[in-house]
């Protein structure tokens, strides 16, 4: 029997588009969420370019049916409710389906969106604060509000491995599928923009004033954003069974650690080439078959170079297939990043396309790498190398192929 | 300058957390990173923050940080030289 | 699922009892309602570089000798992943993160507390002390934290892609944390697990790390041979009825299980759930750890630890004891859940000869 992984549904939320018809849209657009406007409150988001979702946790509330009104949910709990709602209802899984089903959630902040206004209220006394905000603060919160909604219940679990979350349970997922341990997971990340992450990372010296430049000589840092992607991934008997028409094919994945640097990449990009490289080991295909790489490339110093250096060590300068970022798009979404990076992978396949890699001007010097920039058509697109680094150098990369 | 040296080596070894280091046992101008102490990129963060905290003297960006950062000494130097900046302005 | 070849080939526990350096096993055991363990960590300085360790928080370290002795049990071997489990994760650095972000109202934040902060600092760090460059992974989904993280390991040894995993766990608790656990009146509750009243259960904190294998060896302290994950029991079905299809697909039976070690924690609502097991297995002597090690969400981690040293010394402990049917341990059921959901159920055995 062959244990091929197959994704039969896909569903987003992003800056770009509230479902997968928006970010088409904006994708045949080339339209980018990366703006001064703040949902959050915050006196960094307030002076620094973000990609936000504008739309209030209320406004998320009332496009989920069946949420209670009385309950608290986290905003990365809503983001990630909506998004896997949608990828459920494209895959068509029927109640019945999602019961027998996993889910393999990742976040890396968690509810700390509430936790932080909990906290607040906390330090002005131990007995105060709503205990409501304080019980979604775990990644574990998500996860179980997500599986109550659509009724999931043999498995869930919570991947936290910063930026390559999402591609992380997409990794675990597709194990426990071929250990035939579930027939279908319900796969992806979600991650909302809060205090504690913006104020992290702009402690790390690596956010940018200006709108990010992936691989641009002249880069300056990352844009924070927040979104969720999530995918039903399916073993070829149940797609057998339910008669559906698979989407794409997870055909191959790599998961390597830098053993670098606590934030930093390692100037060879060794833990970046070698998840490359397990991606397409495990997968069966050569490097010469990838049609475009859709890249970690989040616009800092340090990434785009290691990323950079990693792929010319895989593909060499005339080899190399064509290469973009699309965190110009939708800000650096950090667990999230890994879904919405294979759901426009997904896209590219079913449309032919290759995203442009926007505000790049000018290439690297030490590598030459120029990417794509403006939105390519009509192209045959059968095998996509998403890339997702993290912190800790947590380096993921899936190879996602054509049915 | 030789007192803001002095109570540069305190303030690092307290920031950073550097156990078992004196502030005697730290030169003047021997490197803090790399070989010398061992301090990494992280410890520049710190060291930026370190001085906006303590000296009201901001760094810009970790490449900067490599150059002001290099001994106790540049620390000082650059400290001085930002200070005599902002009384003539 | 059926498991061919899984060892546990190396393991350590820094908890609220001396598991660090065994003596534990010998009958030496504390008064776990103190929290805050300072007293039973190592002498860190012993086992990390003090360069390094500058930034780490007690978690981060506790983690990191706990690997370490784990890797030097299984004789140093270089895992081909390292997974690790917590529930809340490094709560010190993000607790002093937070405060900082609130006091100073955004400004002039350091970053050593954000970066120690994620939930995969462990994994990474455990990485850099080896220089491993193999898969890291970092599972936190509340009682499956743990749990999560062993399965994983478990299929990679199963689908042949490594022959060595570090599976680990942690969690601390720090004391605005233990405040509004209290609040919320979770697992701090202070209530004991049926006769073993002089000792209530409190909450707990620690680092568990073992090595599984595929190869097995003179030293390996017991395998692994069925484990099972439910998120909630499917309707119509009774957990007597899960636990004895899983023991049948080890051509086992409820009266082969020479001990059970239960995770009763001492809230009603939630040992409830433990009786039909405690009915199901009358034959077997029923072990309970809960009011020795605390609770958390990965607390159960700690019941790894205790059934593979009791396999392999042949020894009951005392203190465990809920009911002694006087039996050698060779067969082990390790269960655990919350309140009726995330069951998890182990078989360790054993290493076959």
């Amino acid at each position: 029997m062959s244990s091929r992984v197959l994704i039969t549904g896909i569903g987003s939320v992003s800056s770009i588009g509230l479902s997968i018809q928006e970010l088409t849209d904006s994708i045949v657009t080339s339209s980018s969420g990366v703006s001064r406007k703040t949902r959050l409150d915050s006196i960094l988001a307030r002076t620094l370019p973000t990609a936000q979702i504008q739309l209030s946790d209320e406004e998320l509330k009332k496009r989920i049916p069946g949420l209670s009104s009385k309950q608290v949910y986290s905003r990365t709990a809503l983001l990630g409710m909506l998004a896997a709602s949608e990828a459920i209802a494209n895959a068509g899984l029927a109640p019945s389906d999602c019961n027998a089903a996993g889910l393999v959630n990742s976040t890396s902040a968690g509810g700390m969106d509430k936790g932080e206004i909990f906290y607040a209220d906390y330090l002005t006394s131990a007995n105060k604060g709503n205990l409501k905000f304080a019980q979604t603060h775990d990644c574990g919160d998500a996860a179980e509000q997500i599986a109550a909604l659509l009724h999931i219940e043999q498995y869930i679990t919570t991947i936290s491995t910063a930026c390559s979350s999402a591609a992380n349970a997409m990794i675990h997922a597709a194990r426990l599928i071929k250990a035939g341990i579930c027939d279908i997971v319900i796969a992806g990340g979600s991650d909302a923009i809060c205090k504690f992450t913006i104020n992290g990372f702009n402690s790390l010296m690596i956010l940018s004033d200006e709108d990010c430049k992936p691989f641009d000589k002249n880069r300056k840092g990352l844009n924070l954003g927040e979104a969720a992607g999530y995918f039903v991934l399916e073993s070829e008997a149940s797609v057998k069974r339910r008669g559906v028409k698979p989407l794409a094919v997870l055909s191959g994945y790599g998961n390597a650690c830098d053993a670098y640097h606590q934030t930093a990449s390692s100037p060879n990009g060794e833990g970046a080439y070698l998840a490359m490289m397990q991606a397409i080991r495990t997968s069966g295909f050569e490097p010469a078959e990838i049609d475009y790489i859709n890249a970690h490339g989040t616009g800092t110093q340090n990434n785009d170079l290691s990323e950079s250096v990693a792929l010319l060590r895989i593909f060499t300068e005339s080899n190399l297939p064509p290469v973009s970022s699309t965190k110009a798009m939708t800000g650096h979404t950090l667990a999230a990043a890994g879904g919405i990076e294979a759901v426009l992978s997904v896209l590219a396949i079913q449309n032919g396309w290759i995203f442009p890699n926007k505000n790049f001007s000018e290439a690297i010097e030490e590598t030459g790498i120029i990417p794509v920039t403006e939105l390519q058509t009509n192209k045959s697109i059968k095998h996509i190398l998403s890339n997702s680094f993290g912190f800790g150098g947590n380096n993921s990369s899936l190879l996602i192929s054509a049915c | 300058m030789n007192q803001l040296i002095t109570e540069l080596k305190k303030e690092i070894i307290y920031q950073l957390n550097l156990q078992d280091i004196t502030p005697e046992s730290i030169k003047d101008d021997a490197p803090l990173f790399g070989e010398g102490l061992g301090l990494d990129s992280i410890d520049v963060l710190e060291l930026i923050v370190l001085l906006q905290k303590k000296y009201g003297i901001k760094v810009n960006g970790a490449e900067e940080g490599k150059t002001v950062f290099f001994s106790v000494k540049s620390m000082a130097e650059y400290i001085t030289a930002k200070q005599q900046q902002q009384q003539q302005q | 699922m059926l498991i061919r070849n899984v060892y546990i080939n190396g393991l350590s526990a820094v908890s609220v009892q001396p598991t660090f350096d065994e003596s534990f096993l010998d009958g030496n055991s504390k008064d776990p309602s103190f929290v805050y363990i300072k007293g039973l960590e190592p002498d860190y300085k012993q086992y990390l570089n003090p360069t390094a360790s500058r930034r780490f928080s007690r978690l981060i370290k506790m983690s990191l000798v706990a690997a370490q002795k784990s890797i030097a049990m299984a004789d140093g071997v270089m895992p081909e992943a390292i997974i690790t489990g917590t529930g809340l994760g490094c709560l010190e650095d993000t607790e002093k993160f937070l405060t900082a972000l609130i006091e100073s109202n955004e400004s002039m934040l350091s970053p050593t507390a954000f970066i120690q902060s994620t939930h995969n600092t462990i994994s990474g760090q455990i990485a850099m002390m080896i220089n491993c460059y193999n898969s890291n992974y970092t599972y936190s989904n509340r009682y499956f934290s743990f749990e999560s993280s062993l399965l994983d390991g478990i299929l990679m040894l199963e689908d042949r892609s490594c022959k060595h995993v570090l599976v680990n766990a942690a969690d601390e608790v720090i004391p605005s944390v233990h405040s509004i656990l209290k609040r919320m009146q979770l697992w701090d509750r202070r209530e004991c697990i049926q006769q073993q009243a002089s000792m209530p259960v409190t909450i707990g904190e620690g680092a568990m790390s073992m090595m599984i294998s595929s190869e097995k060896k003179d030293t390996s302290l017991a395998q692994i041979k069925a484990y099972k994950l439910l998120y909630t029991l499917p309707a119509e079905s009774s957990i007597e009825g899960q636990i004895k299809s899983f023991l049948e697909e080890a051509a086992l039976s409820v009266s082969d299980i020479d001990v059970i070690l239960l995770g009763m924690n001492g809230d009603a609502s939630n040992d409830c759930y433990y009786t039909p097991v405690q009915s199901l297995f009358t034959e077997s002597t029923q072990l309970v750890y809960k009011h020795l090690f605390g609770e958390s969400f990965t607390a159960s981690s700690f019941a790894y630890w205790l059934s593979a040293q009791i396999i392999r010394t042949k020894k009951i402990i005392p203190s465990c004891v809920l009911s002694d049917k006087n039996r050698t341990p060779k067969h082990m059921f390790v269960y655990n859940q919350f309140r009726g959901k995330y069951h998890s159920f182990c078989l360790l055995s054993d290493v076959e000869v």
